[in-house]
């Protein structure tokens, strides 16, 4: 999301990175065209899935990696390239009052008016120049900010090269310190230092949350406030319209516009109560924005109100609290049990789909050699940890292939290779390469497998692992299911649990 | 005659090119038409050296000439005299001449080495050759079918057998051009052999690694898989160049040898951050079930397996940990 603001500030200065972002957008649009043509192909019906706003917005802004996922296999219809977008800007200029008033509602404008001095952009400086660009609001007296996590994510890893700043519609500007974080929930909790007199205008009436025993109906109008890619302040009406279906955190579904450099900034209701932080849009689709809900906002500053400004990189407490989620979310995993894939001779594990969003797909009907038929299904909430690095998600893949028509020597070739396409990943900054473990397997009275699992710790998040198991059927010449298990960001010992747990989802059919 | 004596005229390669019987003693050498061994090296002078025999066997004596000669490489200038035993090679100009006598012990007729028969009788029966083609275009088209799905025309079939061919008789044919350089000898069958012996021993590798691998589940054979092919490459390139160069078979070996290694070394190189320092993380065949040859094992001794993954991963990430902390130290 908030990369997206960084090729668009760093566009500003340097030639070089305006060429990146020509290169990004028409790879971005190839991208959307080729998720597009899957999905509707795949489900007609279904609206543009797209992955996580948090995870789409990767997908736009880490091209190397998406591209990459998007060629592993051919049939990638599934998870959708689509995406939020993180907000940001201001302009040191903006002298925002309305030249043209009679464009503007009358509840936008005495809204904005009333949040106004509240209101601020927060830049991530390298060197002097801003490196990303997001927005925030006062919500304390005593000068705490919140925002997004992914609007500080530099500062917050490496304060010593980052430094925050923010700066008011009004063009006067101070520093920020960062107090606590909620990864998870993609939220930062800063507090302002400066010039005393700017700060006591700041402060002067901090924007108070909408309380939880008053929650909004669908159809509600709600104004989302920011400074999309630098360019002024704005306010932007839209439609709360619930909170996304099948998501394992809370996020309120948003129909309006929200643009790179808005993150962070604070979403009203008519009464100027703060009832979301923006945090990301969809891309490739119209006006379907993400807001996290104002609770959660709320419980992060109850929690750490109090509480001395960081010191040092935040991977400690990055550590702590993702470790405290994938406990939770492996725990609630691993107490459903299995639904099966539709397949005449094995019993092929495929989640719930409480939290996950599954996606068919097949080789045509009359496709002649190899016939594939793909379930796969996929948490879109991420965690957001930096550019490089999402995660803290769950993924299923089933395939089952029947090579019937090839025979046993052709299947077997082209099944191997099948096999040898799954992508594992390699070392990089934030992980190691993976080790894996193989054997044959068999449950008793269960069909025997072939099952593989690999690990990749990770180098700052000491402790977590992604785990990826591998698993396949071997007992049938022409016949075979390939299952693939991703779990990213979960501690070993869950890593473990979850591949016990998977490799117990395979079963015969019928039972023999 | 009991000096019977020969003088022998070497090449570059220290083979006899010309040889030439003493009749008489004393000798002159040089390149005056009025010389009894006249040679035809214009760093000679005239007359350039006289060879004598005495009571302790042949002994030159250099005679007025502006290049002197050498002696086993020990400089002999207008004047000197020196013994010449048989053993040693004497350079006039830039001519080298052994001597050979009577009274040298002979050694034993040496066995005709195979490359130096007419070409005609092979080193393998007349068959051999096009059933090895055979067999190598078989195991190709088996290997290209078994990728299709029955939707493949003739003509993908037979190009997809023409295409590596062609390879094949294009790197025979430079390598027979080679040997022709530096033998006179187009040795087009002999590198066509070889290059087939090579490339379908490593294809039979190739597909019988992971059969093995898999019936006893040792992932870990498929190390081999890539050492087979740098050695397969390493051995056909010194089988071919022992062809063109047959006496540097020993240092062809070692050149090979070394940059054979070399190559691994920058392998291994490449991949110490991963699990294995050869061969993929996983085993990827799949073969038909009959192949399997051990019992699967139960659910929980497979998770428990891997447990002893986990020292070394968390080794590894506090690898790159430590090494980010060192920069920022050098900084």
């Amino acid at each position: 999301m908030f990369s997206l603001s960084t090729v668009f500030t760093a566009h500003r200065g340097a030639a070089s990175a305006s060429t990146a972002q020509k290169v990004l957008v028409p790879m971005a649009l190839l991208l959307a065209a080729l998720a597009f043509t899957g999905l509707s192909r795949a489900a007609p019906a279904a609206p543009a899935s797209a992955d996580k706003p948090r995870a789409a917005a990767v997908a736009a802004t880490g091209m190397a990696s998406a591209p990459a996922v998007a060629s592993s296999q051919a049939a990638q219809a599934a998870p959708a390239a689509a995406g939020p977008v993180p907000l940001a800007p201001s302009a040191a200029s903006a002298q925002l009052p309305e030249r043209h008033p009679t464009q503007v509602s009358a509840s936008a404008r005495r809204l904005y008016e009333r949040a106004r001095a509240q209101l601020l952009q927060v830049r991530t400086l390298l060197n002097g120049s801003q490196a990303s660009v997001g927005s925030g609001f006062v919500v304390t007296a005593e000068g705490h900010v919140i925002t997004n996590y992914h609007v500080v994510s530099q500062h917050a890893l490496e304060p010593e090269r980052y430094r925050l700043q923010f700066s008011t519609p009004d063009g006067e500007s101070g520093e920020l310190q960062l107090i606590d974080v909620d990864v998870r929930r993609d939220l930062a909790l800063l507090r302002l230092v400066g010039d005393p007199a700017l700060l006591r205008r700041m402060t002067a009436a901090p924007l108070p949350f909408r309380p939880a025993d008053q929650p909004l109906a669908k159809g509600e109008r709600i104004y989302s406030m920011g400074n999309p890619h630098d360019v002024a302040f704005a306010v932007v009406e839209g439609t709360y319209n619930g909170l996304v279906e099948r998501s394992f955190d809370p996020l309120i579904y948003y129909s309006g516009s929200i643009n790179p450099g808005m993150s962070g900034g604070p979403v009203v209701d008519e009464d100027g109560e703060v009832v979301g932080v923006n945090v990301s849009t969809m891309f490739f689709s119209q006006q379907m924005s993400f807001l996290v809900p104002g609770g959660h906002a709320g419980a992060l500053l109850a929690r750490s109100r109090a509480a001395a400004p960081l010191k040092g990189p935040a991977w400690p407490r990055l550590r702590e609290q993702m470790m405290a989620y994938q406990e939770e979310l492996v725990r609630n995993f691993l107490a459903q049990p299995w639904r099966s894939l539709d397949h005449p001779r094995y019993r092929l594990p495929v989640p719930q789909e409480q939290y996950m969003r599954c996606w068919g797909s097949a080789s045509p009907a009359d496709a002649q050699g190899l016939q594939m038929q793909r379930t796969q299904c996929r948490m879109e909430q991420a965690v957001f940890i930096s550019e490089e690095l999402q995660t803290g998600y769950l993924s299923v893949t089933e395939e089952a292939y029947d090579g019937s028509q090839l025979g046993a020597l052709r299947f077997s070739r082209q099944y191997s290779a099948s096999f040898r396409n799954e992508r594992l990943g390699g070392a990089d900054r934030d992980r190691t390469a993976p080790y894996c473990t193989e054997d044959f397997v068999q449950q008793k009275d269960g069909p025997p497998l072939r099952a593989v699992a690999c690990l990749r710790a990770y180098r700052k998040l000491e402790g977590l692992y992604d785990v990826s198991v591998l698993v396949t059927n071997v007992d049938a010449p022409t016949q075979g299911a390939l299952g693939r298990f991703d779990a990213r960001g979960v501690s070993f010992p869950n890593a473990t649990r979850l591949t016990r747990h998977y490799l117990q989802g395979f079963a015969w059919t019928t039972p023999r | 005659m009991d000096h019977a004596a020969v003088i022998e005229i070497l090449d570059r390669d220290g083979r006899c090119e010309d040889l030439l019987k003493v009749h008489q003693w004393p000798l002159t050498i040089g390149r005056s038409p009025s010389a009894d061994l006249v040679l035809p090296d214009p760093h000679l002078a005239g007359a350039h050296a006289r060879l004598h025999w005495t009571e302790q066997g042949a002994r030159l004596e250099m005679l007025e000439s502006l290049n002197g000669g050498w002696l086993d490489g020990q400089r002999l200038t207008a004047g000197a005299s020196a013994a010449w035993p048989s053993a040693a090679t004497v350079q006039l100009g830039t001519t080298r001449l052994r001597l050979r006598t009577a009274l040298d012990p002979l050694p034993d007729e040496r066995p005709l080495a195979r490359g130096d028969e007419p070409v005609r009788r092979d080193a393998r029966p007349a068959w051999a050759l096009p059933a090895m083609l055979v067999a190598w275009l078989f195991l190709l088209w088996l290997t290209n079918w078994s990728l299709t799905d029955g939707s493949s025309t003739w003509v993908d079939t037979v190009s997809g057998v023409l295409v590596p061919l062609g390879l094949a008789l294009v790197w025979t044919a430079v390598w027979a051009l080679i040997t022709q350089v530096f033998r006179h000898w187009f040795a087009f069958g002999a590198h066509l052999w070889r290059a087939l012996v090579v490339s379908l021993v490593l294809q039979l590798v190739d597909v019988a690694l992971p059969l093995v691998a898999y019936a006893f589940s040792w992932g870990r054979l498929m190390a081999f898989e890539s050492l087979a092919l740098s050695l397969g490459g390493a051995v056909l390139l010194w089988w071919h160049a022992a062809v063109v160069w047959p006496r540097a078979r020993r240092r062809l070996a070692l050149a090979i040898g070394a940059m054979a290694v070399l190559g691994l070394a920058l392998t291994v190189g490449r991949r110490t951050e991963q699990q294995y320092w050869l061969a993929p993380s996983y085993l990827s065949a799949l073969p038909p079930p009959a192949v399997r040859l051990v019992d699967p094992q139960p659910v929980d001794s497979f998770v428990s397996s891997m447990e002893r993954l986990q020292a070394p991963l968390q080794k590894q990430a506090r690898k790159r940990n430590d090494q980010d902390q060192m920069s920022g130290d050098d900084e």
